[in-house]
């Protein structure tokens, strides 16, 4: 039950993803869903989801350099950091990560994309205004899905974000 | 104590074999691997990529239905009026075309291309290559093959003409993968008729590109370029046909530099294409198929 929950989820977050970039817009609604589930779930099952996720969305993009497996298992490296180390509650508190994931993910991509561009031009027309647009996005969205999906998972009896540190200890 | 040790040597000699031609595999089926994951990946996707395209011709078609009857009437006079204006300009082409098929055989030419011309939808844009490739709601159920040039009709203020966009990279069964000129990966002649200069697009990766421009390289050293000349596709590819508006010359490197001994000279072209703006295109499917030219069965 709880593996086609997390097919369904991160299937909406690819296509959401997909059809935002449609518009050319770069947002990392994926790794926000991938840091979501390692934080809820396991780092385990994040590392599944992170290399699964980030395979079909190159393969989707046909892009030839598969960076984005490797993105979101920093991304889930990230969430075992941060679901051990720092709060995640309240709310308010998933806003910094939620910047974070957007330089992991925005940073390493533009800097392969630039590698044929005039730097100067590139970094301030694309790298620059991309890189705030990201953050800010993934700032405001990470608290919104986990605020969705914190109700959803209550509603089916899934793991929830907010327990896990709480099961975190209770293991340790 | 011994048999154990052996025990454990000879299963780390056989994890590392087996790992070895894991990896032997991996790596040597790689790119099949690859090529053959992304076209499970487009197929996968086709139907929820696709749907949005769908949906909002369904709408269309149902907001034409809501009409009225004049407005309607209106529209089909206009329509006829421009399918009689398109007859006589496909009449006056048949003349040429005919005129064309007796030069050639008083030459002892082999007869021209002839191409289908599929149209397409683009359903999947990458936001961070997005001048450089997309995905089309075409693929090999509709004909489409790689290396089949992709047009887009640009409209001017005086006429609609249609320009190379790009060529086809990858097909899948209903979609397809497409290069624009503004790829590394798309490389393919072009043909400088002011010059009277063959080049080649992208193919000289040294050559500092710059922003919303494409290169065009191996430019011969003698020849006089003029800022602002158009280039066109030569034919020389088997599913690109000839005379398709490539862009205009926008930079060309300088023949009398001091500490210049190239043979040759490389330029800058700007599309004619407006990437940003195109949602559909064309893609060219030759008819001819892919039977081996007769000169290269010779």
């Amino acid at each position: 039950m709880i593996n086609i929950y997390i097919f369904i989820t991160m299937f909406l977050l690819i296509l959401l993803q997909f059809a935002t970039g449609n518009f050319g817009i770069f947002l990392p609604l994926t790794a926000v869903g991938i840091f979501y589930f390692t934080i809820s779930c396991n780092w385990h099952r994040g590392i599944f989801i992170a290399v699964c996720s980030g395979i079909i969305i190159d393969m989707a993009y046909a892009r030839t350099l598969f960076i984005t497996p490797w993105l979101y298992l920093a991304v889930c490296g990230l969430a075992a950091f941060w679901v051990r180390k720092q709060n995640i509650k309240p709310l308010s508190a998933n806003i910094l990560p939620g910047i974070i994931i957007a330089c992991i993910i925005v940073i390493p991509q533009y800097s392969i994309y630039a590698l044929d561009k005039k730097p100067g031009f590139f970094l301030l027309n694309e790298f620059l205004p991309g890189l705030i647009f990201t953050a800010i996005f993934s700032a405001a969205f990470l608290p919104l899905l986990i605020l969705i999906l914190e109700i959803t998972s209550r509603k089916l009896g899934m793991p929830r974000y907010f327990e896990a540190r709480h099961k975190l200890n209770q293991k340790s | 104590m011994a048999g154990t040790k052996g025990k454990k040597f000879v299963k780390l000699i056989y994890i590392l074999v087996v790992s070895a031609l894991l990896i032997i595999t991996a790596a040597s089926t790689f790119q099949t691997l690859k090529l053959a994951a992304a076209r499970i990946a487009g197929d996968f996707f086709y139907p929820y990529l696709s749907a949005p395209a769908f949906a909002g011709s369904y709408l269309s078609d149902q907001t034409l239905l809501l009409r009225d009857k004049y407005t309607l009437a209106t529209s089909l006079e206009q329509l006829k009026k421009e399918n009689s204006i398109l007859s006589a300009r496909s009449a006056a082409t048949a003349e040429l075309t005919v005129e064309n098929e007796e030069l050639r055989k008083l030459l002892k030419l082999p007869p021209p291309e002839n191409c289908n011309y599929i149209y397409a939808e683009i359903i999947l844009r990458d936001p961070l290559f997005w001048e450089e490739h997309f995905t089309i709601n075409r693929g090999s159920q509709d004909g489409l093959m790689p290396g089949a040039a992709v047009l887009a009709v640009m409209a001017d203020a005086q006429s609609s003409k249609p320009v190379l966009a790009g060529i086809v990279k990858n097909v899948s069964r209903h979609s397809a993968d497409i290069l624009t000129l503004m790829s590394p990966e798309a490389r393919f002649s072009a043909y400088l008729p002011q010059a009277d200069a063959f080049g080649f697009i992208n193919s000289d990766a040294s050559f500092e590109k710059y922003a919303k421009e494409t290169t065009i390289n191996f430019l011969p050293r003698q020849k006089r370029y003029k800022l602002q000349e158009q280039a066109i596709t030569t034919g020389f590819e088997k599913n690109i046909p000839a005379g398709l508006l490539i862009g205009q010359l926008s930079h060309i490197e300088s023949a009398t530099a001091i500490f210049n001994n190239k043979l040759y000279l490389n330029g800058s072209i700007t599309p004619a294409v407006n990437l940003n703006g195109i949602h559909f295109v064309i893609v060219t499917v030759s008819t001819s198929g892919n039977q081996p030219d007769k000169e290269t069965e010779k």
